[in-house]
């Protein structure tokens, strides 16, 4: 029968909590471990007893893991917006790109897509600045947090805002995206695909890929959020 | 209160030199002389916290016995927020001293 090992049981446990990051959980473990073998050997010889003592007087990991939450998601949720930023301002700079080389190459559209390209290119503005609005916002909001020593549920609620705040510029920027889309479809279906189509369809593929990165990292968070509010019920 | 000023303790013990998590709860339970005895597990959020801030700086080493080990340094805003932080800690015990009557009772007793 395997010798019971209190020390490897708390780093497991201590691991499970600090699911909600698992880079941070990894290195936590390497510390603790650390910290665990040496308290053991300073107390003597390394027995069950004096490894259980050990194991107390370092701490309960939930605790543990609510106090690194409160650092950690805000670190994360910084990089969101960080992140936020990026991608509009890559959009943009695609949109703009796309909108110099019809210029450049006299891409003229059909009179059928005029009307058509007008309104899109209206409602297409509006969710931009809208996003770009929503963006700023968020931004204030999240560089005016502070961690908590321990997180708790009225700061999860904060976190939750500024994930909202960052969910709401998503989606206005999947509007423009999916408008953006639309608009340059129409326009090369309307005309002869030839070498200078590459550009739009790159400059779409770069907004597309933007889109979808800031969409999978907000799901990150998310989810590593809801990790960590599942350590208030412990 | 001694989780209101976690920061500061962990920075002042780490002015001696650089530590590991063990070691930092170690010297400040001998320079606290044990009055603060922590759980001591929790120098590792505030040592990530204070990294985060740039207070400190970490890297990974090796122990004498061979285990791998984080090893934690103050950083030249963590000295300079350790020496802010003991300028407004000392004005303030000061004041409380007043309040208490402290610096009366000293100036009373020449031989203190």
């Amino acid at each position: 029968m395997p010798q019971p090992s209190p020390v490897a049981d708390h780093l497991d446990a201590l691991t499970r909590a600090l699911a909600f990051d698992p880079a941070l959980a990894r290195r936590v473990r390497r510390e603790a471990e650390d910290h665990l073998r040496e308290a053991c050997e300073r107390d003597g010889v390394s027995c069950v007893e004096t490894e259980r003592q050990v194991v107390a007087a370092f701490g309960e990991p939930h605790a543990l893991a609510r106090q690194f939450a409160a650092t950690a998601l805000l670190a994360q949720t910084r990089r969101l917006g960080a992140l936020m930023m990026l991608v509009l301002a890559g959009i943009y700079l695609a949109m703009k790109g796309r909108i110099a080389w019809y210029g450049l190459v006299q891409w003229r559209l059909s009179e059928d897509l005029q009307a058509l390209n007008a309104v899109g290119v209206w409602v297409d503005r509006a969710a931009f600045l809208l996003a770009l609005g929503g963006a700023v916002l968020a931004c204030a909001y999240i560089a005016t947090r502070r961690a908590p020593g321990e997180f708790h549920r009225a700061y999860g609620h904060q976190l939750g805002r500024c994930m909202m705040f960052c969910a709401a510029v998503a989606a206005a920027l999947l509007v423009v995206v999916a408008i953006e889309t639309v608009l340059t479809a129409c326009r090369l279906y309307a005309a002869d695909l030839s070498s200078v189509a590459a550009i739009p369809a790159l400059t779409l593929a770069i907004e597309l890929a933007l889109a979808g990165v800031l969409v999978v990292h907000i799901h990150a968070v998310f989810r590593r959020a809801r990790r960590a509010a599942a350590l208030l019920e412990h | 209160m001694l989780k209101g000023h976690l920061d500061m303790i962990v920075l002042a013990a780490l002015a001696g030199g650089p530590a590991h998590g063990y070691a930092v709860i170690q010297e400040i339970r001998r320079r606290s002389g044990g009055a603060f005895d922590l759980p001591e597990g929790t120098v590792y959020p505030v040592l990530h916290r204070l990294e985060q801030k740039g207070l400190l700086g970490s890297r990974w080493t090796t122990s004498e016995s061979g285990r791998e080990r984080r090893v934690y340094a103050l950083t030249r805003s963590g000295r300079r927020a350790l020496a802010d932080q003991r300028a407004v800690w000392r004005r303030f015990a000061a004041a409380i001293g007043g309040l208490f009557g402290e610096a009366g009772d000293a100036a009373a007793e020449p031989g203190r």
